[in-house]
């Protein structure tokens, strides 16, 4: 609908997480769900979506027994964040 | 406590996009807000250490004068484990914590080096030195932030420092002390102040 605007970050849930993850280079699960209050099963898929697009890189490990999921973002996502926010304030501008 | 809207895979406007990346970004500023303590703390050691110091001089116990900046190697461990406990807390890293804690961790190792090993090479350029290393946390605390109070205090204790060399060695103790409450606790304290009033 929105030309030259990434449909991978034009999405409420998926632009929340690249965005947090370019103030906090990383960030586990649980912060994600804590800014987002999305579902877990909704950010999962959110969460491997971008993963597939090579925006974020996801490192599981262990944490005093627990599964811990930690997301970092990748230089092509600090690209693709950077190009839709410049497409956004041209896309705002021209409709001034 | 206002319940937070569940966010879903909804495609946004790009003003609704505009005004979400704005609130992730101001909601991790003010996280960061709670960092006051390491101004407040370190300001307040400070402030004792080189008033204590003047005072030793003003005794005239010279031989023992520096003694008091023994509690600053103390007071930047105990500031290093503070924010190492609430970073595994917050189980995040904030570019602009990072920075911040970098930048202090150098400022910090800096001004000791040189106010324990190098003293006498510095002679009566210590104090202004350590004025200028200082000036730089605030101000750059001050950009990072957009907080202008931390800027202009900044600015002020960098002007502070080159004024220093015009006035008697024996006052310099006392103008850190100054400036470490003016310039380092009290906006310190503000950012902490503001900081609970916009988490009530």
């Amino acid at each position: 609908m929105y030309k030259n605007l990434d449909p991978l970050l034009h999405s409420q849930l998926r632009l929340a997480i690249v965005s947090l993850l370019m103030i906090n280079y990383e960030a586990d699960f649980n912060q994600i769900k804590d800014a987002t209050n999305a579902t877990s099963g909704n950010i999962s898929v959110q969460i491997k979506k971008l993963q597939e697009a090579g925006y974020i890189e996801v490192v599981k490990s262990f944490k005093n027994n627990y599964q811990n999921t930690s997301l970092k973002i990748t230089n092509k996502g600090i690209k693709a964040f950077e190009d839709y926010v410049e497409n956004l304030k041209q896309y705002i501008q021209s409709n001034k | 406590m206002q319940e937070k809207t569940p966010m879903e895979n909804k495609e946004l406007t790009p003003s609704e996009s505009l005004a979400l990346i704005t609130h992730v970004i101001l909601e991790a500023k003010s996280r960061f807000r709670d960092n006051g303590f390491s101004f407040i703390f370190l300001g307040l050691c400070s402030c004792i250490a080189s008033l204590g110091q003047f005072l030793l001089i003003k005794l005239g116990y010279y031989q023992i004068n520096y003694y008091p900046y023994f509690i600053m190697p103390i007071a930047g461990a105990v500031t290093y484990f503070y924010y190492k406990k609430k970073r595994n807390a917050a189980k995040s890293k904030n570019i602009i914590g990072t920075l911040l804690s970098l930048l202090g961790a150098m400022l910090g190792f800096n001004l000791m080096i040189a106010g324990f090993f190098f003293w006498e090479k510095f002679g009566i350029a210590l104090i202004p030195f350590m004025l200028i290393l200082f000036s730089i946390w605030p101000a750059l605390t001050g950009v990072l932030i957009k907080n202008k109070i931390f800027l202009i205090s900044g600015l002020l204790i960098n002007i502070i420092a080159y004024w220093s060399f015009f006035i008697g060695r024996e006052y310099h103790p006392l103008v850190l002390s100054v400036v470490s409450l003016i310039g380092i606790v009290i906006p310190g304290m503000i950012l902490n102040f503001s900081s609970k009033e916009s988490h009530v």
